[in-house]
């Protein structure tokens, strides 16, 4: 690979890891309730060599944990397990159509609650982002153990979450040809 | 910051979270952070210690000492129904979160250019700093592109609410241009660094002071503070 190509695929890193640490103030501004922190991870996997990938995932959550909450440190195991799922649903043409891309997503966002939801109950007793620390407090207050309560709270919000992310992936890429012409 | 202090910092909190109670452990961070605000002369780690302890710990005091139905409803504070167990339950975790992000402090809260030197000063390859350092450049960018987006849509007749609804199907109005935006910058900033010889030859990396006298003259104050806990616990 030549140097500017090299470089470029540095750079598509670099702002796939952003996406991955901005999007959610997007979210924020329109006052939705999702994290939106896998876009850049799976848009890498689309974009990027294997190894990029897995890097933008590994400094995703050392550059979350500067910019945002030190607690994202944790859940670096979460963006590892989502760039190989996400590279492996890249390789078998997922991201072709909205459907095949939305059931893309719904896997992600079950392997990421599986994942993710060890740390939220050991580390955090059950207190994740304000959307899934709410559905579990339901579930709680319901009389459901922590572990039940966090994986079922983990599993409604982020299979909304990588849902969404994976149409906003399938989307970009079917407007990058004309990006590329621009 | 030296990486030396970050690491013995990392280790005293790592070492402090294993204490028996949560007073203790309080204490602990406690003193992380009054070495922190001794070193930096300012008491801003206070309000964003604060803050990110606060986002845990608050839904964490409200969830198990009020609302999770596994601890026992038998107390009552200010003729409110609570739960005792609940609640020691989210002190014990919130003292050992109140380490963590204690340490977690002293380590990241650091301006963005010494997070690149400190990246490009270790034997790391070059290109993870400059994934990293250009991350960091783009993320200031992304909120106000956003709103700038916003609006432009707004403009243009897209409705972005009221309601969930709207606001859900105005999502890829404002994320869809965003990342093309960012995506566009892709071959100005891969010149910019071809140009400032990225790839060309192995690269030096950027002078990083790695040794700070006060921080030296600190560190025994912190191993006496945590001398001192560990004399406490076992009295």
């Amino acid at each position: 690979m030549d140097t500017l190509n090299f470089t470029r695929h540095v750079v598509i890193a670099a702002i796939c890891l952003a996406l991955n640490v901005g999007l959610g103030k997007v979210s924020n501004i329109l006052a939705l309730p999702f994290a939106m922190d896998t876009v850049g991870t799976i848009l890498a996997a689309a974009l990027l060599p294997a190894a990029l990938t897995l890097l933008v995932a590994c400094l995703s959550s050392l550059a979350a944990g500067i910019v945002i909450h030190p607690a994202f440190l944790f859940y670096v195991g979460t963006q590892i397990v989502i760039a190989l799922l996400a590279m492996f649903f890249v390789r078998q043409h997922f991201f072709s159509g909205p459907w095949k891309a939305g059931l893309a997503g719904l896997t992600l966002g079950i392997a990421s609650a599986v994942v993710s939801a060890p740390v939220t109950a050991i580390v955090f007793g059950g207190v994740a982002t304000p959307s899934i620390s709410a559905v579990n407090a339901v579930f709680l207050a319901a009389g459901q153990s922590l572990w039940k309560s966090v994986l079922q709270g983990s599993l409604i919000v982020e299979s909304i979450d990588k849902v969404v992310a994976g149409i906003i992936v399938w989307l970009t890429l079917r407007r990058l040809p004309q990006l590329k012409q621009s | 910051m030296t990486l030396g202090m970050t690491g013995f910092i990392c280790l005293s909190g790592l070492i402090a979270s294993g204490l028996a109670d949560g007073n203790r452990r309080c204490c602990a961070a406690l003193l992380l952070l009054l070495v922190l605000c001794a070193r930096r002369r300012t008491l801003r780690p206070v309000s964003r210690f604060a803050y990110l302890l606060g986002t845990f710990a608050i839904p964490l005091f409200l969830i198990h000492g009020l609302l999770n139905a596994q601890f026992d409803l038998d107390g009552n504070l200010f003729g409110l129904p609570y739960r005792p167990s609940g609640f020691r339950f989210a002190y014990d975790l919130s003292s050992r979160l109140a380490i963590f992000v204690a340490a977690a402090l002293s380590c990241l809260e650091l301006s963005r250019s010494y997070v690149v030197d400190v990246l490009a000063g270790t034997r790391l390859p070059m290109s993870v700093a400059i994934v990293t350092a250009q991350a960091l450049a783009v993320v200031g960018e992304i909120p106000r592109a956003a709103r700038t987006i916003l609006l432009a849509q707004r403009s243009r007749g897209v409705q972005t609410g009221p309601g969930p609804i709207r606001r859900l199907r105005a999502l890829p109005a404002i994320v869809l241009p965003l990342i093309s935006r960012l995506l566009s910058e892709v071959e100005p900033r891969s010149l910019a660094l071809v140009s400032r010889g990225f790839g060309a030859a192995r690269m030096s990396a950027p002078p990083t002071q790695l040794v700070v006298l006060h921080d030296v003259l600190f560190l025994p104050v912190l191993a006496l503070g945590l001398v001192l806990i560990w004399a406490w616990q076992h009295a």
